[in-house]
């Protein structure tokens, strides 16, 4: 057994690991102003990147231009892919980013009816995603399907329901299982918790934060919520009118603001 | 950690706050900060309120950031540049050797006392037995009562989560740690207790620095006195 | 028979049969996938097989003898109006037996006899799209067709047997063809699904309603969807057909009276009145409705 001791001796991995992902000066812009632009940053395996900012400051712009669905002007976005090596996404052919987006990547949709069919069973919509990469055994199928249920905290008695019927904290968490079932590496997350209830957010942030911790996911996720981002993210990158204004440790960003416009958002919390 | 090992290396460390909300006000905290401290040495920050001890603190934790000046500490073989390294590399840092105990509990939702006070342990990957034994036998020596164990500490009294908070600081052998006030409105048999765990730290060679208000444990923990003022 | 003056050989003009052909090399050319085309108006309205008539007309020469079915029937409503259509624009021979023709239009059959080289079977389809039911958007379903992304198609099974413990599926069961396009094989049941795979003759597709074409060439290998616990499987009937005692055609249920009594025959009305005249019997062969189906 180790003891405490042993795991003490600092690891020297972080230095030699190469990002996941890494972007450079990335611009996208529908109009002067609304958009994104001059965004450069690394994602490291296993980091949780927080962007925040308020509605129209280009954060999910920026998140759509980072996860293959929607062409930027310029800029590069390179991805570390675990089949295909290191890849530009925007200059790789439409196929592999497709197949990025069923295999090593998850995306969660603020409306859980944007990522989930609503149309087929849950177990099916978890069950999807491991039929496009080739299982072809149902049993096996309907196994994963009842385990990522039971990861989300769904009752396995509810796999033969359609999401029509589960609230909308259900229909969150079985958009969570459909993207996790075939272990991703990176997970975009769009305002994860908006719409719901604080009860049934506090919920599925902590289902969040342990799946994440426990699974090593890399994840970006997009919020407007302060207390969310403290929870969730490493590290923060503050958007205002589509350029990126602050970056830092979390803590760091919410503690000890240095831009104006963060000031202003960290103090427009109601503390308690 | 060898005995007399440079732990925390801080050199001309100054800090001004700027409020650029109410109408740009400034002022500045500190000013060419410099202080070193060695393993199994405990250092007390004093001087009046305001002074910008807690910012001093929270510098060396990477959680202010500063505007000249370095802070080093040590992560094993190494001295660590926090001023300028990497997010990942602080969180790499504070998983592992740099430890952090305020007085105030961070509540996260749903989770129970044991697994808040296990958790910085757990994330070292510590086998998950090893881990509870020793949350338990933390929050039994500070008293807190084996019933609210498997509840969240959300809903506990003030006291009973400062000394959760105490636990979870204290639950890794952390080489470095700082302590900001952790002893504030504990009674006094708790207050023995904290005092009991840092020098505990201090004869595994821990390097600390503290904040503390109450005399007796300042007394009891400190190898030197540093006015804030004054470094 | 006469053929009707003021139209063109076959009802429509050159030009179109010209621009259908195309579609049609098209879709032989790349099976399985469906191509677009601009359909004309025939006059019946869509649904009454306009999609598999055009195609006909395109191919149909002087010399060809045509056979209709519907339901596996030769003499229901739609068939028969079929039937006349082409006899009286086209003035080409029609038949009723599989043998004989050159080329057989259906809807909901493949006939039981087997089809040769010299043959061509046309389909009438409804819905061409066989991922229609997951997606929607037309512009996804063609990249998806473009990306051979078909794990989706495998929703529709999983649901089957997540409700009725198998695939329940019975008709219009989608298929891999030549390794590479997911198709629609028009509302046939499930029954004639391994006719189509390595079939000597040409089988072409028809959606009037949708404006596709596509084709499966001979000899081209056509695969149904399945899990491998759950392996795809034919309809099979406990009965014997009640008229010809075949065990081993597609059995239609028939209601004889109004308590409830029934009999299981052949859909298809060719394939049993040839193993009647060859003096085959099943169950029924002394009621009246027997003798009525043998008499034609």
């Amino acid at each position: 057994m180790n003891t405490t001791a042993d795991l003490l001796t600092p690891t020297r991995e972080w230095q030699d690991i190469a990002p996941l992902l890494s972007v450079r000066e990335l611009n996208k812009f529908y109009a002067p102003g609304k958009g994104c632009g001059d965004i450069s940053f690394d994602l490291y395996p296993g980091e949780v990147l927080g962007i925040v900012g308020e509605s129209g400051s280009g954060k999910s712009t920026l998140l759509s231009a980072l996860s293959a669905r929607l062409t930027p002007d310029s800029g590069n976005v390179i991805y570390n892919s675990e089949q295909f090596g290191e890849m530009d996404l925007y200059a790789c052919e439409e196929s592999l980013r497709r197949v990025l987006m069923r295999s090593e990547w998850g995306i969660v949709h603020q409306h859980a009816r944007d990522g989930l069919r609503m149309n087929v069973s849950a177990g099916a919509n978890i069950g999807e995603r491991l039929m496009a990469v080739g299982e072809r055994h149902y049993g096996q199928i309907r196994t994963r399907a009842e385990e990522w249920l039971t990861a989300v905290e769904i009752d396995t008695s509810r796999i033969d329901d359609r999401p029509s019927q589960f609230s909308g904290g259900m229909q969150q968490r079985l958009q969570i299982a459909r993207n996790l079932v075939t272990h991703p590496k990176l997970i975009f997350m769009d305002e994860p918790t908006g719409g719901l209830d604080v009860s049934v957010q506090a919920k599925l942030l902590d289902l969040l934060r342990n799946l994440v911790s426990r699974l090593g996911l890399s994840v970006i996720i997009v919020t407007h919520d302060l207390a969310v981002a403290r929870l969730l993210a490493h590290r923060l990158m503050v958007m205002r009118r589509g350029e990126v204004v602050e970056t830092g440790l979390t803590d760091q960003v919410l503690d000890d603001p240095q831009h104006p416009y963060t000031q202003l958002l960290v103090s427009s919390i109601l503390q308690n | 950690m060898t005995a007399n090992q440079l732990m925390i290396d801080v050199s001309g460390v100054e800090k001004t706050f700027t409020l650029h909300n109410q109408g740009g006000a400034s002022f500045g905290v500190l000013d060419s900060a410099s202080l070193q401290v060695r393993a199994g040495e405990c250092v007390v920050l004093h001087g009046q309120s305001g002074a910008g001890k807690s910012t001093f603190l929270k510098a060396l934790y990477a959680n202010y950031t500063v505007d000249a000046g370095e802070i080093r500490l040590r992560d094993g073989e190494q001295m660590v540049e926090i001023t300028q390294a990497l997010p990942r590399r602080i969180i790499a840092l504070r998983r592992q050797a740099l430890g952090y105990v305020s007085q105030f509990l961070r509540v996260i939702p749903r989770v129970s006392t044991l697994e808040v006070v296990m958790q910085p342990l757990l994330d070292l990957g510590v086998d998950t037995a090893l881990c509870e034994a020793k949350a338990k036998d933390l929050l039994q020596r500070l008293n807190v009562p084996e019933r609210l164990w498997s509840l969240a500490p959300g809903t506990f009294s003030g006291g009973e989560q400062q000394r959760v908070n105490i636990a979870r600081g204290f639950i890794v052998d952390y080489p470095i740690l700082l302590l900001d006030e952790p002893t504030a409105s504990l009674d006094a048999a708790n207050r023995k207790v904290v005092v009991e765990l840092i020098c505990e730290a201090k004869a595994r060679g821990a390097a600390l620095v503290g904040i503390f208000h109450d005399e007796d444990v300042r007394e009891a923990v400190a190898d030197r006195l540093v006015d804030i003022r004054a470094i | 028979m006469s053929t009707a003056t003021g139209y063109n050989f076959a009802y429509l003009d050159e030009q179109s049969k010209r621009m259908i052909r195309r579609a049609i090399l098209k879709g032989v050319a790349i099976p399985g996938y469906q191509v677009p085309f601009g359909g004309r108006e025939m006059p019946l309205p869509h649904g009454w097989g306009t999609g598999g008539m055009q195609v006909t007309a395109s191919v149909i020469g002087e010399a060809d003898k045509l056979k209709v079915i519907d339901q596996g029937a030769d003499d229901t409503t739609n068939a028969v109006s079929i039937r006349r259509f082409f006899a009286h624009t086209a003035g080409v021979e029609t038949t009723e037996q599989t043998a004989e023709a050159t080329l057989i239009q259906t809807r909901h059959r493949i006939p039981e006899r087997p089809l040769k080289a010299n043959q061509i079977l046309i389909y009438q389809v409804p819905i061409p799209e066989p991922l229609r039911f997951i997606e929607p958007r037309e512009s996804e379903t063609r990249k998806m067709h473009a990306l051979s992304e078909y794990g989706a198609m495998q929703v529709k099974l999983y649901e089957d047997v997540a409700r009725f413990g198998h695939i329940a599926t019975s008709y219009d069961y989608p298929v891999m063809v030549n390794n590479r396009y997911m198709m629609d094989p028009s509302p046939i049941p499930k029954f004639d699904n391994p006719k189509m795979s390595m079939m000597p003759a040409l089988q072409l597709f028809g959606a009037g309603f949708e404006k596709r074409i596509y084709a499966v060439p001979p000899f081209t290998r056509v695969e149904s969807l399945d899990f491998d616990d759950h392996p795809f499987e034919v309809q099979s009937w406990e009965e014997a057909c009640a008229i010809c005692g075949s065990d081993h055609s597609f059995l239609d249920e028939v209601i004889t009276d109004d308590n409830g009594s029934k009999m299981f025959v052949c859909s298809d009305t060719d394939y049993c009145g040839d193993r009647v005249a060859q003096g085959f019997v099943g169950s029924a062969a002394d009621l009246p409705i027997a003798e009525m189906e043998t008499e034609q």
